[in-house]
């Protein structure tokens, strides 16, 4: 082995624990990079899977309203214009033995020719036929649910359960296919359209192999013809901004990981100026020794990352359940079980390694190529060294805020930039901080000698006079706790703002929705007059919740039949001139909500299109009201309006406004005892909307106190790997101390208070920093991701903890170096050279 | 062998500067044994340092061998000195994580000999009575063995000039008398030129020289 390799290699070995530390510092960091990856990698995966079990094969889709396709199209296409090649679905979620499914309907006849799901005895047609509402699985399904073939299998949607008998299995083709149909339960049409509520209409029409020009040319206007593509497509960029965010977060992780290798590092090179100064005289050129350096910071990297992959894998398991559950909460039904670990995600994690080591290495290993190689170095001037370079390093600190403003002026709508330049302000803060510990330092000093006497003295100058070994670890500590002031800051005030918006928006008492509010068939109109009738009711309205197929993607509806008074519950961000509610109630006129507008650049004034039963629409925009609800954005219009352009007289949900002396939750349980039973509906009170809502926000932000915990393991990591190297380093200077009379108390205390110092430094850097962080979260990167506006609210408690936080981690991290100074004896270190 | 003429040096110390060296001029021949003596800060280390070229002098050349270190660049410096000089420092400056054989043959594998590792490896640890230590690391050892080690690492290459900063500095009178010994061995069999900066008389008494610095100054 060479030299350069052997220095590096034999270094580490005899620091053991100074190498776990830094290996634990890059685990950790590629740990949460890896979990996150493997886990939006794993919820694209299963998308994509259940997905193709739908749209396996198919070039074209042919997309229906809210409502789906009415099925005659499908008949007119095949009889009256003679096409073939074309696979009509019919496809929704049920619910079985608590597990998600996918059931779709198909037609044995138009399937047997294209061989898309094949079955055992590789006949689709006859199990199928040969028994009513029967259904098709995988064995190996059935077997995990312990269900014989044939059986009876009870599904549940919308609350309603319905009874299907297994007659046979399927036979996959590939690997691919097999995971897609893991969850599928495969039906004749029919059987799937009872089940799903959707007789007489189909969810699609797959081209398979039709002429698309053909078919858009025999299609009525009330469908849409799509490429497959772009309908997974527009569904993954749905979720973009969330799984960008996730990352991005774990970047954060890494880039304190970061610190913590240039912590290390440095602290390395410091200690080993002396042996460098040495080599260098003894003829290794500058360039050998920087080479020994980064391989050092290399071979560091490597164990990290294999450290890092298990751990991340591991993590990812538990990542995975909160991440599909936000899905389905925010976005679209889907079942995540298979956590999918691709050579991609191991090779952008073992990249990440390596950059970010090899990038935070590198100032350490310049610095060590600098050593000059003199026959004696004073520490002294090491120290002064790095005070002037602070004032530089400050300098370009700045800088760095004013690339990152310049950055956020000049990129409009760029969610990257966003973070390129939140990046950026930790940056300029990490390369302040120094200076700003300096005159902290200052300020601190007389006042722990006024309470501490000759300790506190000696804590400051102590924390002082090491600036080159303790600024880099208060940096690490002051961004990670930074970033949970900033993370924290930003939540409450989004949940601030949501739970405002959801006090002004939800002024009924009582809403009613159907399970599945998207169905095509409604709530029973006769029910509706009923319960409208009820003494206990003032008044009522009614919603219609569709979504309309567009050839840029999905967008969601709401029709809604609501009087002036109601109308008033949308908070508008803007609107047109004068009163708009005569032009929503009685024209072509829509509101838009802050998400809809943000990504389509629209405002009050502009027009949309929409594709309506009979063909494109233009409606004008009258307002853009806030919404919380989906970072999709919808378009309401008044029920009226919906009438005029949709065949469509379906209630998909209905809100109640009582009289003033009736008890919701009162009135509740007697809807539900004496008109509700057995029906599939959902009914809740204004309270409980408002609880669950913000039980689901809540829940979303779960993965962030992940992060953040993470994020703050790897800094107590940092302070307790530089603790330990300062300590080891004055190991002589703490036993003169001894030898002159200071008990191992005192020095307990004395070492303590340097990490309790350090902490606060950090800590009071952090709520700036914190500050800046959460306005860039709540400004540019929500406004970015989701288009959602809010009010930054700013509370004392994230303060308060970041500075309690910050000590503690630093008093923690300090407890065994303080333990191994306080019980080392003093001869042996005065022994030493 | 060694010519310096005119050689300054001065130091900044915060806002004033230190004069260490001032028209410093001097002449050692090949394989002589030159004893350099001066008071705490004279200037002795610096000396040192110029002529191993670990530092330039801010006016004045060095000459060794007849080529002028203070006009190489940094690289040239580096290969010249890892091929023809010999260090030896005060405090031992041993790698600590190298062995007792490691640390004598860096020099060597610093110049690519590898072959010759071997060889003058036990060849040396023999002349340093160090044989049963080969693979002792330096913490291991005592003073005096650590300083004997660093001379072998010093000579291992062969070089023409050795340079000593206060060899024996930090041990007693019988480890550095057998320090001496040994260096004044090699001086003589090898011809080696050695150059030692020393506050000791015994040690001084040795050379065939002793120069003052403070006599080499204008």
């Amino acid at each position: 082995m060479s030299l350069q390799a052997r220095l590096p290699i034999r270094h580490l070995l005899k620091h053991p624990l100074q190498a776990a530390l830094c290996i634990v510092g890059i685990a950790l960091g590629i740990a949460v990079v890896l979990a996150i990856d493997i886990t939006n990698e794993s919820a694209r995966k299963a998308f994509k899977t259940s997905s193709a079990a739908v749209s396996s094969g198919s070039t074209h889709s042919i997309l229906g309203g809210g409502r789906g396709i009415d099925e005659t199209i499908y008949t007119k296409l095949r009889v009256d214009h003679g096409i073939r090649g074309l696979r009509p679905v019919v496809s929704g979620y049920v619910t079985v033995a608590g597990s998600r499914f996918m059931l779709i309907g198909i037609d044995p006849f138009a399937e047997s020719g294209n061989r898309w799901i094949p079955v055992e005895n590789d006949a689709v047609s006859l199990p199928l036929l040969s028994k009513d509402d029967a259904v098709l699985l995988l064995s190996s399904t059935a077997r995990m649910f312990g269900l014989d073939i044939p059986s009876k299998l009870d599904v549940q949607i919308s609350g309603v359960n319905h009874s299907l008998n297994i007659v046979g299995t399927l036979k996959p083709a590939d690997d691919l296919q097999r995971h897609g149909l893991r969850n599928v339960l495969i039906s004749d049409i029919s059987t799937a359209q009872v089940v799903l509520g959707m007789l007489g209409r189909l969810s699609t029409i797959e081209l398979i192999s039709a002429d698309p020009r053909r078919v858009a040319t025999a299609i009525p206007e009330s469908v849409t013809l799509v490429p497959s593509e772009s309908r997974s497509l527009t569904i993954e960029q749905m979720t973009r901004a969330f799984h960008l965010n996730l990352t991005a977060l774990s970047l954060l992780a890494l880039v304190i990981g970061a610190f913590l290798i240039y912590n290390t590092m440095t602290l390395a090179v410091l200690k080993r100026r002396e042996q460098f100064a040495v080599l260098r005289a003894l003829g290794m050129t500058a360039r050998q020794l920087f080479g020994s350096v980064i391989l050092e910071a290399l071979v560091l990297a490597m164990i990290g990352f294999c450290v890092g992959a298990a751990a991340g894998f591991w993590l990812s398991k538990s990542l995975l359940q909160m991440v599909g559950g936000t899905i389905n909460d925010l976005y679209f039904a889907m079942e995540v079980q298979t956590v999918s670990l691709t050579y991609t995600s191991l090779g952008k994690a073992a990249a990440l390694a390596v950059f970010a080591t090899v990038a935070a290495a590198c100032l350490p290993a310049w610095e060590a190529m600098r050593t000059t190689p003199a026959f004696s170095s004073v520490r002294s001037n090491i120290e002064t060294g790095v005070r002037k370079n602070n004032a530089l390093l400050s300098i370009a600190g700045l800088n760095f805020g004013i690339a990152a403003a310049l950055l956020l002026i000049f990129s409009e709508y760029s969610i990257i930039a966003g973070f390129g330049s939140l990046f950026l302000i930790i940056m300029g803060f990490a390369l302040i901080t120094p200076v700003l510990m300096v005159h902290m330092l200052s300020v601190i000093g007389p006042l722990l000698n006024r309470f501490m006497g000759l300790l506190g003295r000696m804590a400051v100058r102590g924390v002082g006079a090491s600036l080159s070994r303790t600024q880099v670890a208060v940096t690490a500590l002051a961004i990670a706790v930074s970033a949970i002031v900033g993370v924290s800051v930003m939540i409450s005030s989004f949940r601030a703002s949501v739970d405002h918006w959801l006090g002004n928006f939800l002024r009924a008492d009582v809403y009613l929705a159907q399970q599945a509010v998207h169905k095509a068939s409604g709530i029973d109109p006769t029910l509706i007059a009923g319960i409208a009738a009820r003494p206990e009711v003032d008044s009522l309205s009614t919603g219609r919740w569709v979504t309309l197929q567009e050839k840029s993607g999905p967008i969601q509806l709401f029709a809604v039949d609501l009087e002036r008074a109601a109308f008033d519950s949308y908070q508008l961000v803007s609107e047109q001139d004068g009163d708009i509610w005569p032009a929503f109630s009685g024209h072509d006129t829509v509101i838009i909500s802050e998400p809809f507008a943000y990504r389509r650049q629209l405002e009050a004034g502009d027009v949309v299109q929409l594709p309506t039963d009979s063909g494109e629409k233009t409606f004008s925009i009258a307002g853009v009201f806030y919404d919380y609800g989906s970072d999709q954005g919808v378009v309401a219009m008044h029920r009226s309006t919906y009438d005029r352009h949709w065949k469509d007289p379906v209630v998909s949900s209905f809100a109640l406004y009582l009289q003033d002396d009736v008890d919701a939750e009162d009135f509740i349980d007697r809807l539900n005892r004496e008109t509700l039973t057995g029906r599939a509906l959902r009914i809740r009170s204004n309270r409980t909307i408002r609880e669950l809502s913000l039980e689901i926000f809540d829940r979303t932000f779960t993965i962030t106190d992940v992060l953040r915990l993470l994020a703050i393991s790897i800094a107590v990591v940092g302070i307790l790997s530089a603790l330990a190297a300062i300590q080891l380093e004055r190991a002589r200077e703490f036993a003169v101390l001894r030898a002159l009379g200071l008990s191992p108390r005192q020095l307990w205390i004395l070492v303590t208070t340097e990490s309790g110092l350090m902490g606060l430094i950090a800590g009071i850097i952090a709520c700036p920093l914190g500050l800046v962080m959460a306005w860039v979260l709540v400004h540019i990167i929500n406004r970015r991701s989701f288009g959602w506006s809010m009010d930054l609210s700013i509370h004392p408690e994230p303060w308060i903890t970041a500075i309690v936080l910050s000590i503690a981690a630093a008093v923690v991290a300090g407890l065994y170096p303080a333990s191994k100074v306080a019980g080392m004896l003093p001869s042996s270190s005065l022994r030493y050279e | 062998m060694i010519v310096l003429k005119d050689v300054s040096k001065t130091y900044a110390e915060g806002r004033s500067a230190r004069v260490v060296l001032e028209a410093v001029s001097l002449q050692v021949d090949a394989g002589e044994f030159v004893a350099v003596q001066g008071s705490s800060g004279s200037g002795k280390s610096t000396l040192l340092s110029i002529i191993a070229g670990l530092d330039l002098p801010d006016s004045g050349f060095v000459e060794i061998e007849g080529r002028r270190i203070n006009t190489m660049g940094e690289r040239e410096r580096t290969l010249y000195r890892r091929e023809s000089i010999g260090i030896v420092f005060q405090f031992f400056s041993l790698i600590p994580t190298l062995t007792v054989s490691e640390n004598i043959g860096l020099g060597l594998e610093l110049n690519s000999r590898e072959r010759e590792i071997d060889t003058r490896v036990k060849y040396l640890l023999d002349k340093i009575s160090l044989a049963d230590r080969r693979n002792s690391y330096p913490d291991r050892l005592s003073g005096g063995e650590q300083q004997r080690v660093a001379i072998a690492r010093a000579i291992a290459h062969s070089p023409t000039l050795v340079l000593a900063d206060e060899p024996t500095g930090n041990l007693d009178e019988e480890t550095e008398s057998n320090i001496m010994d040994l260096l004044k061995q090699l001086n003589d069999l090898q011809g080696t030129t050695l150059l030692v900066a020393t506050h000791s008389a015994d040690v001084a008494a040795r050379a065939d020289r002793v120069l003052q610095i403070g006599e080499l100054q204008r």
